[in-house]
């Protein structure tokens, strides 16, 4: 455990260490302010059933952010390491494979988790301005962000096993990229499709990650999803783990 | 995609260990696409809303726990109307609770090809949408956003000439989508036979009088209504008659129709009578009637100084405690009654034997007054007769055990008597809470106490009042200061790694 940690920790100091790091939480930080603006000037006065802190989820603003931002944290997690050569050093020091993809996994989600902390203080600031205590729900926020928690790992997972497949960052970003448009599009073609009738409509229902986040911004948690999810990045966390270990036997 | 180290491995053996990743790969997704279904088949939903706003009543779990029919539920609506994301969050649980429900969300904007479809489906016309269909078998059961909403209209603000701002206050969409399901999974529908030939509202009319919406608000709960006149031919009521409406009568009853509806009565049958001012110079024999079963309609037309928007109305806030008003006063509602006679029970050294329990329903303010002088079709004051600056109950329920070996189909013989029966007429069965009103006392005259007890819930309405100012500050500390302030903390780091 303690050799994951510190490589998590390794993984963390590679983004700060750079300008990179602060280049990702402040591009996310004005795409928020982008989008709140927007929001507030036009929902100013119009009396909405849901606080903006809720609306803000079912907006497009926020898969624009979350497609963006996994590719760019992840994309550094294993083909970094490969062009500049510590790959090898990492993959011979007494760790095994799995501590590797852990505390990849571990590091990437860490900075994930980062990056979308500002917006809790986006919140705060949209609560104090509006001086209404119901904007912002405690709990209903920190199922929220349980929610976004669960989607960033499997987009994390996603992210960890296209970089290790590569060791160009930009084929890395693309792959992952594409992985997590592939998903979110599957989400939006469940929309056409009737659940009740196609047993697609129900597995495209099942895996709508735009359904997810609705629930999870209602202050819903419902086992189904967090099931979806843990299965989901364990799977792609097996898949990465099988790359890793792949130097062996090609 | 490159390869990092370069082969060690015959290509045989390489295929070998590839097909064996395969394998497990294969093997592990299985399982877990299981772990999926199971969670799927048995899911739990946490609410973690302060209000619970969408935890699930005990009835409305029991209902969907011991559903024996597949009811589909197909939900037409836009997902940035209102209410949506409560319909659409309370049907999910309702999905959650029941494996003999099928949900579709259908948003019209993104899928109209779908919403086409449903609309063919369920012959619904273009303009039909923002609705959830219920359907279980033939039976099909629509609820329209329009019914959903619980408005809260600051009357007495609005009397004083204030605000005519109107809130949504509260959401009652699992009352109706629970009765939906009971109303389209349940095969038998009750009858209810609506009594004519002395001058009650016309059932058909589309007039402001006419009682067309209350008859759709009778179907829309799953029962058969049928005009009824009770002429010397016929010896009863129809055996399978539950409730006999009798909705404005202005003219006397024969004595052998009242002889008819006290057989039905002592039978445990359930009786609606709304009485109103046209009746209030001719006795129409109910009045008498009603006097064995504890009720007493007065020869006098109700106001209420206070509570009133024009003067002949009364908006009734003053509830007593009763399963048909206790939802109007835990939610604050108001009913609107027009010239109502009153109605309230009699003393109980009056009481015949073996009384009914009698519990008076609406009352008015403590501003309240009774008119019994009538002169030119205008009732006024009489300071010997009438009472004023007081509460005039103006209607009341009356419930009396089944007879032994008499009543034992129908059981406990239900009345409830109303003093106005304008007030469920076209025009002001949309007016205050009387369209609850008059579902509430359809119901327990039905004895579907499953559709009394689901409360609505409260909803909070979200406001933004930002001024220009403050938008201003917000604008810029999105949008420069907190964005600028990171990219600044991030250069001086670079800055001092670099030294």
């Amino acid at each position: 455990m303690n050799v994951i940690l510190a490589l998590i920790r390794r993984e963390l100091g590679g983004y700060f260490k750079s300008l990179i790091g602060y280049v990702v939480i402040a591009a996310v930080l004005f795409l928020f302010g982008f989008s709140f603006v927007d929001m507030l000037d036009k929902l100013n006065g119009i009396p909405q059933d849901a606080p903006v802190t809720e609306q803000f989820y079912a907006t497009v603003y926020f898969w624009v952010i979350l497609l963006i931002t996994a590719p760019m944290i992840t994309m550094r997690a294993f083909a970094l390491e490969k062009s500049t050569g510590t790959y090898e050093s990492l993959m011979t020091a007494p760790v095994g494979d799995w501590q590797v993809v852990l505390a990849k996994f571990g590091g990437t989600l860490a900075f994930f988790a980062l990056v979308w902390l500002p917006l809790l203080g986006c919140l705060f600031i949209i609560r104090h301005f509006t001086g209404d205590p119901a904007t912002l729900d405690p709990r209903v926020t920190a199922g929220t962000f349980f929610g976004i928690l669960l989607i960033g790992s499997l987009y994390m997972a996603m992210g960890c096993f296209a970089s290790s497949l590569t060791r160009s960052q930009i084929i890395a970003a693309m792959f992952s990229f594409l992985l997590g448009v592939g998903l979110f599009v599957l989400s939006l073609r469940s929309v056409a499709l009737s659940s009740s009738e196609s047993g697609w409509g129900a597995v495209l229902d099942h895996i709508s990650v735009m359904r997810h986040l609705f629930d999870f911004s209602r202050g819903i948690i419902d086992t189904r999803q967090v099931v979806f999810y843990l299965t989901a990045t364990a799977f792609f966390l097996y898949l990465t783990q099988r790359v890793v270990e792949s130097r062996r036997w090609k | 995609m490159d390869d990092f180290s370069p082969p060690s491995f015959p290509s045989g053996r390489r295929l070998g260990i590839a097909v064996h990743v395969a394998i497990a790969a294969s093997l592990l997704l299985a399982i877990l696409v299981m772990l999926n279904y199971l969670s799927a088949r048995h899911p739990v939903r946490k609410d973690l809303t302060s209000g619970d706003r969408f935890v699930l009543s005990p009835l409305t779990i029991q209902v969907l726990q011991n559903l024996t029919n597949q009811v589909r539920i197909t939900v037409l609506y836009d997902s940035e109307v209102g209410l949506f994301s409560h319909v659409d969050a309370m049907l999910q649980g309702y999905r959650g609770l029941s494996s003999k429900i099928t949900l579709d969300v259908v948003d019209y904007s993104l899928a109209p090809g779908r919403a086409i479809q449903i609309r063919d489906r369920y012959n619904l016309g273009r303009d039909d949408k923002d609705l959830v269909i219920f359907e279980a078998g033939k039976e099909t059961r629509f609820v329209r956003s329009s019914e959903l909403s619980v408005y809260d209209a600051d009357v007495n603000r609005m009397l004083q000439g204030g605000s005519r701002e109107v809130r949504r206050s509260a959401f009652k969409g699992e009352a109706l989508f629970t009765a939906a399901i009971l109303t389209v999974s349940q095969a038998i529908r009750p009858r209810v036979c609506y009594l004519q030939g002395h001058g009650e509202h016309d059932p058909q009319s589309s007039d402001q009088n006419g009682y067309r919406k209350f008859i759709d608000l009778l179907a829309e709960r799953n029962v058969t209504v049928d005009p009824l006149t009770l002429g010397a031919t016929r010896e009863s009521l129809p055996s399978d008659c539950e409730l006999l409406v009798i909705a404005g009568a202005n003219r006397p009853l024969e004595a052998n129709t009242l002889q008819k509806l006290g057989a039905f009565l002592d039978q445990g049958g359930r009786l609606l009578v709304l009485m109103n001012v046209e009746s209030l110079a001719i006795a129409t024999g109910l009045e008498e009637f009603l006097i064995r079963w504890g009720i007493a309609v007065r020869p006098s037309v109700v106001a209420d100084g206070q509570q009133t928007t024009g003067g002949s109305d009364v908006l009734v806030g003053e509830f007593g405690a009763h399963p048909v008003v206790n939802p109007l006063a835990h939610g604050h509602h108001k009913v609107q009654l027009l010239l109502p006679r009153t109605v309230g029970k009699i003393p109980e050294k009056f009481m015949p034997a073996d009384p009914p329990k009698v519990e008076q329903l609406l009352f008015t303010s403590d501003a309240g007054q009774t008119k019994s002088r009538i002169r030119d079709g205008s009732a006024y004051f009489d300071s010997r007769i009438d009472i004023q600056g007081q509460k005039i109950p103006m209607a009341a329920a009356a419930e009396k055990g089944g007879l032994a070996g008499v009543t034992a189909n129908r059981g406990a013989t239900r009345i409830v008597v109303v003093g106005d029966s304008f007030c469920f007429g076209n025009q002001l069965i949309e007016s205050a809470s009387n369209r609850d009103f008059a579902g509430l006392a359809v119901n327990w005259l039905l004895d579907r106490q499953q559709f009394l007890a689901i409360g609505p819930k409260p909803i909070h309405e979200y406001t933004l009042r930002l001024t220009p100012i403050q938008l201003t500050i917000l604008r810029w500390l999105f949008l420069m200061v907190l964005p600028g302030s990171v990219l600044l903390l991030g250069f001086v780091v670079w800055l001092r790694r670099r030294a």
